[in-house]
């Protein structure tokens, strides 16, 4: 419509600058016209009462006569699968709670994970929380996969950010563009999929693009290879012990040393077998351990990756023995001489190689996990080592951990109680027991300002109490307490607890 | 008489979001020592800090809730609660005879209802005729303000325009300052479309159009206020409205109105500077018309409470004058049905753009209009939210990203019934109503 758009420029840029009147095309123009007789503009303010009367004239005919515009796209395919049984109300209530109340989010998880096995689904509008939620947090991404049902699949589907989450791992192993194009986190998860899946094409997949790549990709991407490693990886891997990166290079032994039967592993054995000697104990005399570290480097270490130089301040031998024997699994050595870790450890108390065998195991351990041993070196030495804690199976850690409630004065509980913000997995009622009398015990004492501040990082642990504690958590508890904070922790902890034991009982029985 | 709650209706009852939380707390069956439902009345009692529970009640219709506790919030968390409670786990209210206190409660309230009866009696003539000079009075003064306000905005736009809008608009002090002084001339919604107008520079690409619409939009109010005597009662309504002159509610109820099962079809709360603004579309289904409720809170007001979407409610509602009336009064609430809803009210997008059009005739400025359109399919397409019947004829939506994704995974590609607001070029949706749900968007 030419009118609009000379309405347009002449109220934008000023109507003094108009010298014409408006016209319009067919019908309208009837009306305009009456608005300029004579044809012409007139003058003072009649100048911008007609440009305004027109405009609302033209505005109106435009709005009056629009019509529906064509869809001119491909409908997508509705959803006509049938869908799974909705969640109770109740389940679905605990649900919105959990969404919108931020002292409930670090729940979700554990929810979603029971809720993913009764094969229900949420309602449809709770999809596009869930799976926003779903783009954030991988672990949760299978639980929200089965909840959101084919519905939240159709719709996933749409939305360029979602399609990719969802656990189908064909449909993302078959877009080649994530391994191509992708960031170096969405190639990882490609990777770590595919490894999943088939562990040798994996390793193809990785070895046509490796030389291409630069050194903290290369490091990255080799650190999935512990998903479904296996001596077919051994080759490979050896080629690794040779990379230009350092990091490649250390990375390529520790996955090696996983591997018992590989070459690597059977070198590093013999080699340490030579430098240590465990000699039995008997009746009379101590078991003993033997360290014989030779004086000179041997140029073949370097290809196992045992460096000559140490780091400052350290001695060259027990460099030497901290990298061989950081790449052996500690439980060899328990197998190896017949002997408990604990027997080991007692052993090095007065050891003249003490440190560097304490740091090599430590490191070990963190290569490569080891309930036993872990638990082993918190007894002996500090307790509140937190990587220690999470390498040891929930039976041990509950057993260390109540170990060390029951044996601590409670006017000392107050060193204890942060520790077991360490123990993260679900805890049994025995355990949750025992921790509930702990801190019935430590309340009813007198508390210092800082010990009850302190209480503030425990609130976590009605993330981790059996929720058929719920009631006795509220008995032994007394309220209020002559600390604010600490009563305020006590409610918390209730209304976390109560709510987790509410909505598993809403989930088991529907 | 069954009132159909739901937790999401229950959520829009809270005054806020902490008052929810801990309503949501006590949201569980064995915290309440009793629970009970009779005649669309719910009570329930539960331990609080004293020795004696607290005692809460509802009644549902209105809704309006009571209890004993000394909160301050309304309704408190125990009120919310126990609503909660009824939309999780209805049975779970299993007594059904009043305990006195509820009694008691219930006897009062109907007690309080005849008394505001009565007090709208009418007074001796004299006063009354008095009464009617002082408003005459009133009535006057402030006419003779919004003349003037009205021809000042008039000769000061022609100034701009005269200058050109573009350079105009860059100056946005100079267009708040002309809008307060039309809420000192007692013509506020004259000050809130100047607001619009130079917020318009900021609507997108085609924002000059839109400016220009708006200017137009307003120079027609003007002049239509400045020979509004040669105009149609009903026309001098919309003026009257237009320009935000408030009419006397109490009056208005006086009037016999009309008495329909209204479907509440849907509800849209927006906030205005520090206001809030509830807008309740409801459809008689037996007149086939539309109305629309307005609610106001300021700041942490509670916002009045009405029928959740989807429900149905037999009422009487009077309509305030114009040439399109659905602004409505509530003046009898015979309470609610429990019918499945009425979808008569659902037509084509054809249909609608006819509708449109008639009503634009009678009224220029219509910016609001009840939409309800049937078996239309939500639709993402490129980028853009739309609805498409089934002969692909398309309608843009107005919605955030997040909505829409809720309407798509609510339809799942199938035709539903949309009910919206249309403004003439997108359609802002507020509820779908699918074959077993309704829900608001």
């Amino acid at each position: 419509m030419q009118i609009w758009q000379d309405l347009i420029k002449y109220s934008l840029i000023g109507s003094e600058r108009q010298n014409a009147p408006l016209n319009a095309d067919g019908d309208l123009q009837a009306y305009i016209s009456q608005l300029y007789p004579n044809n012409t503009v007139p003058t003072g303010e009649a100048r911008e009462q007609a440009l305004l009367s027109a405009a609302a004239l033209a505005a109106q005919y435009r709005l009056a006569g629009q019509q529906a515009a064509t869809f001119n796209g491909t409908l997508p395919v509705a959803d006509d699968a049938e869908p799974l049984p909705l969640l109770s109300p109740l389940c679905i209530s605990h649900l919105q709670r959990l969404l919108n109340d931020n002292e409930l989010k670090s729940i979700l998880p554990e929810w979603l994970a029971l809720a993913a096995i009764v094969k229900r689904r949420v309602p449809f509008a709770s999809i596009p929380q869930l799976l926003e939620l779903a783009t954030q947090n991988r672990s949760i991404r299978p639980a929200i996969t089965a909840l959101i049902d084919k519905r939240g699949q159709w719709l996933a589907a749409q939305h360029p950010d979602w399609q990719k989450l969802l656990v189908q791992t064909d449909a993302i192993l078959d877009d080649v563009s994530i391994w191509e194009d992708g960031s170096p986190a969405q190639r990882e998860e490609y990777l770590r999929q595919y490894r999943e899946q088939d562990a040798a094409k994996a390793r193809e997949l990785l070895q046509a693009v490796w030389k291409q790549e630069p050194a903290a990709t290369r490091q990255s991407l080799l650190a999935v290879f512990s998903v479904n490693l296996s001596s077919e990886d051994e080759a490979f891997l050896n080629t690794c012990l040779e990379d230009r990166s350092k990091g490649v290079r250390q990375l390529a032994a520790t996955l090696l040393g996983q591997l018992p039967d590989s070459a690597f592993s059977q070198r590093q054995k013999h080699r340490l077998n030579t430098w240590l000697r465990f000699e039995k104990g008997g009746l009379l005399k101590k078991a003993k351990l033997i360290v014989d570290l030779p004086e000179t480097c041997d140029k073949t270490w370097l290809a196992d990756g045992i460096e000559e130089k140490p780091p400052q301040g350290k001695g060259a031998k027990a460099w030497w023995l901290e990298q061989a024997l950081s790449v052996v699994p500690p439980a060899y050595w328990s197998a190896h001489w017949h002997t408990s870790p604990d027997d080991i450890l007692t052993m090095l108390k007065k050891h003249e190689w003490r440190d560097a065998l304490l740091m090599a195991w430590r490191q070990a351990l963190q290569n490569y996990p080891d309930s036993d041993w872990a638990e082993t070196f918190l007894t002996h030495f500090n307790n509140s080592e937190q990587p220690l804690w999470q390498l040891l199976n929930a039976a041990h850690a509950e057993r260390l951990a109540a170990q060390l409630l029951t044996s601590t004065e409670t006017s000392k509980l107050s060193n204890v109680l942060p520790i077991l913000n360490h123990v993260q997995h679900a805890w049994s009622v025995d355990f949750s027991t025992c921790v509930i009398n702990a801190l019935q015990r430590h309340t009813q004492q007198k508390l210092t300002a800082n010990e009850a501040y302190a209480y503030y990082y425990l609130s976590d642990f009605a993330r981790h109490l059996a929720p058929e504690c719920t009631d006795l958590l509220s008995s032994c508890l007394q309220k209020p307490h002559e600390y604010e904070q600490i009563t305020r922790v006590i409610d918390k902890m209730f209304y976390m607890l109560s709510f987790r034991r509410d909505m598993t009982n809403a989930l088991t029985n529907p | 008489m069954t009132n159909h709650w739901t937790t999401e209706h229950v959520n829009t009852l809270a005054p806020d979001a902490a008052s929810l939380k801990n309503g949501r707390a006590l949201a569980v069956v064995s915290k309440w020592q009793t629970l009970g439902q009779a005649d669309g009345i719910l009570w329930g009692e539960i331990k609080g800090s004293g020795s004696k529970p607290y005692q809460t009640c509802i009644e549902q219709t209105t809704p309006s809730f009571k209890c004993s506790c000394p909160s301050r919030k309304f309704p408190c968390k125990h009120g919310l609660g126990l609503a909660l409670v009824y939309t999780a786990q209805p049975d779970a209210l299993n007594q059904t005879d009043f305990p006195d206190w509820v009694a008691e409660w219930v006897n009062k309230r109907t007690q309080k209802q005849t008394a505001k009866v009565s007090a709208a009696e009418p007074v001796d003539e004299a006063t009354l005729k008095k009464r009617e000079k002082a408003q005459e009075k009133r009535q006057a003064a402030r006419s003779d303000k919004v003349s003037t306000g009205v021809a000042e905005l008039q000769t000061w736009l022609y100034d701009q325009v005269r200058q050109g809008l573009s350079q105009s608009v860059m100056d946005s002090r100079a267009w708040d300052k002309m809008a307060a002084r039309m809420i000192d001339a007692q013509a506020p919604a004259l000050a809130r479309r100047l607001q619009q107008c130079a917020q318009a520079r900021f609507s997108g690409d085609a924002w000059q159009e839109k400016l220009l619409t708006e200017v137009a939009h307003l120079h027609l109010l003007l002049a239509a206020y400045q020979r509004r005597e040669e105009l149609s009662p009903d026309v001098q309504a919309d003026i009257a409205a237009y320009i935000g002159e408030t009419s006397n509610k109490t009056e208005l109820l006086t009037q016999t109105g009309v008495t329909d099962d209204w479907l509440i079809i849907g509800q849209a709360i927006e906030e205005q500077d520090a206001m809030r603004i509830q807008r309740t579309w409801l459809y008689g289904t037996q007149q086939q018309r539309y109305a629309l409720l307005l609610d106001f809170a300021i700041a942490n007001q509670t916002m009045t409470l009405r029928p959740a979407v989807g429900s149905t409610l037999n009422a009487e509602l009077v309509f305030y004058a114009g040439s399109y009336p659905i602004r409505a009064l509530l003046k009898q609430d015979n309470g609610a049905l429990s019918v499945t809803p009425d979808l008569s009210a659902f037509i084509s997008i054809p249909t609608l753009f006819q509708a449109f059009q008639s009503q634009l005739a009678l009224s220029p400025w219509l910016s609001q209009f009840p939409c309800a359109l049937g078996a239309v399919t939500p639709v993402r397409h490129d980028e853009q939210w739309l609805l498409v019947d089934s002969d692909l004829m398309t309608l843009p939506l107005k919605i955030t990203d997040s909505k829409g994704w809720h309407l798509l995974a609510l339809s799942g590609g199938h035709a539903v019934n949309i009910f919206g607001e249309w403004n003439g070029d997108t359609l802002s949706p507020l509820a779908i109503f699918t074959p077993t749900t309704v829900e608001r968007l």
